[in-house]
């Protein structure tokens, strides 16, 4: 099982969240435009509910 | 990256019960407890009825005068066996109808008191009535179980 380091605990409302996947971002873990010039671009999440979400990297 | 969704902690403790886990099969239970209604609601009706029209109001009142009850609770016990009879049967606010009963099998249990506790002693023993209360503060405790109006009357669509 691979362990990741620094994972984050968060608690999300219903909606789409915009994740940042280049590490560019100087929000993380959320998307601010930095991938702009990489071939990535953010993940959405799009929750139906409050959850508390773990992000690890 | 790893996304690990879980619910809100929060969200089972928000609802406080009494018992972490059902204690009762909840397929059938709401059955079980239609059937119980239903029951008592037909014992209500009959009672109501035999007081209105076999005994007649002013008739129950003697009766119940002839047991040291006041007279004029013929006129307050016989509607309420009777509407509470039928509201019982249709699922209506179950569970504050089967409490405003129950005072009357509190009176009742009291009033066959002297006859023993066997149900087929002589005018009946009080077993009988003492179950039957204790019936009222089951359903009261249960609900409206299927079928009930109130829910109809919560959701209207």
């Amino acid at each position: 099982m691979t362990t990741h380091a620094n994972p984050q605990l968060l608690t999300l409302n219903a909606g789409t969240h915009w994740l940042c996947t280049c590490s560019q971002s100087k929000n993380k873990p959320y998307c601010d435009g930095s991938h702009q010039g990489t071939p990535f671009t953010p993940l959405a999440l799009e929750l139906e509910a409050t959850k508390q979400v773990e992000i690890s990297s | 990256m790893k996304l690990t969704i879980r619910d809100m902690p929060t969200a089972a403790a928000s609802r406080p019960r009494r018992l972490a886990k059902p204690t009762i099969d909840l397929d059938t239970a709401p059955y079980a407890i239609t059937l119980l209604r239903v029951s008592l609601g037909l014992l209500f009706l009959a009672h109501g009825l035999l007081k209105v029209m076999v005994f007649t109001l002013p008739g129950t009142a003697q009766f119940f005068a002839s047991l040291g009850l006041p007279a004029g609770m013929a006129y307050v016990v016989a509607p309420m066996e009777l509407i509470g009879g039928l509201m019982l049967m249709a699922g209506l606010y179950t569970r504050w109808v089967a409490l405003a009963l129950f005072p009357i099998l509190l009176v009742a249990t009291y009033t066959h008191l002297p006859n023993g506790w066997l149900f087929a002693h002589e005018n009946g023993g009080w077993e009988f009535p003492a179950f039957f209360a204790v019936a009222t503060v089951v359903q009261f405790l249960l609900g409206d179980g299927a079928y009930g109006l109130t829910q109809r009357l919560r959701l209207p669509r």
